[in-house]
């Protein structure tokens, strides 16, 4: 459960979750959306496969992720995106930027 | 101790308790003395069925399959349980409906949340997790639901208020899984 809370508490990552609502998406698809390096964004996926939220498949070269979330995990996000429970390191990233 | 053997005393507890209730509820109503023996004989049939099956021999699979093993002997004992209670006069007549209905409650809400996370590579990827976390937050929503009704309506609305609730979650369930499947597909791949 701490690496869900983990997971979900990290405003880029929980958008991969809501674009991953629509349907299955590739890694470089779902890196399209967000203006954050490839090797942020693979540790974001690592991060979601860890915590079981999300499913990877090979195909070839790409790897199509697809949603994999219970329906607490869903609700407890939707409770951290309602109550911006930001405390994952893209806000700890942005924090920096700002102090600097 | 290994996680199966932790099952494995866990599902032999539920035998043994399952058998002491079925024994109290057969001597205090002896007509129904059959339905506490089925109860009582369904798990360790199944557990025998998959032992003699080696379904049990990996043993990744065989904590999975303890885990079913478990629920399903937790149901037949709390159901077996309820209704030695009412036989011994602890329990009111109609709260072995009202517990029985809430264990379904509690049934469809944990199926329901997990439901979601069931990855099925036979299905059409995009359809099939549209159905799932439809069919997964219709089940928790309409448990959740279910559990006041059953908890605190008196019986006769109780009775009514809860079927209504299940034919109207049936029936949104039908017609999502209809609007859903008629839609044209937007993926090949897993079909």
């Amino acid at each position: 459960m701490s690496q869900v809370l983990k997971a979900i508490s990290d405003p880029t990552r929980r958008r991969v979750l809501e674009l991953l609502r629509r349907g299955p998406m590739t890694a470089g698809e779902l890196a399209d959306q967000f203006e954050v390096s490839k090797p942020t964004m693979s540790t974001h996926f690592k991060v979601l496969k860890a915590a079981n939220l999300v499913h990877a498949e090979k195909h070839g070269t790409s790897i199509t992720y697809s949603l994999k979330m219970s329906v607490l995990e869903e609700a407890l996000m939707g409770l951290a995106q309602a109550f911006k429970l930001d405390v994952g390191p893209s806000q700890r990233e942005a924090d920096k930027e700002n102090k600097s | 101790m290994t996680p199966i053997q932790t099952r494995q005393k866990i599902l032999i507890a539920l035998i043994l308790a399952s058998a002491g209730f079925a024994l109290v509820g057969w001597l205090q109503q002896p007509e129904s003395a059959w339905v506490g023996l089925l109860g009582v004989l369904t798990v360790p049939a199944a557990w025998t069925v998959l032992m003699v099956s080696r379904a049990l021999s990996d043993p990744a699979q065989a904590v999975r399959i303890y885990n079913s093993l478990i629920g399903a002997a937790v149901l037949i004992t709390g159901a077996l349980g309820v209704v030695a209670a009412v036989a011994l006069g602890i329990l009111p007549e109609g709260w072995s409906t009202r517990l029985g209905m809430l264990s379904s409650a509690l049934v469809l809400i944990v199926v329901g949340n997990s439901l979601p996370k069931k990855i099925e590579p036979g299905c059409s990827r995009t359809r099939g997790r549209r159905i799932q976390r439809l069919l997964g937050w219709t089940f928790v929503i309409t448990g959740l639901l279910a559990i006041p009704i059953w908890l605190l309506t008196p019986m006769p609305y109780a009775r009514v208020a809860g079927l209504s609730l299940y034919a109207a979650a049936i029936a949104f369930a039908a017609w999502s899984v209809t609007r859903i499947t008629r839609r044209p597909r937007s993926d090949s791949a897993g079909s």
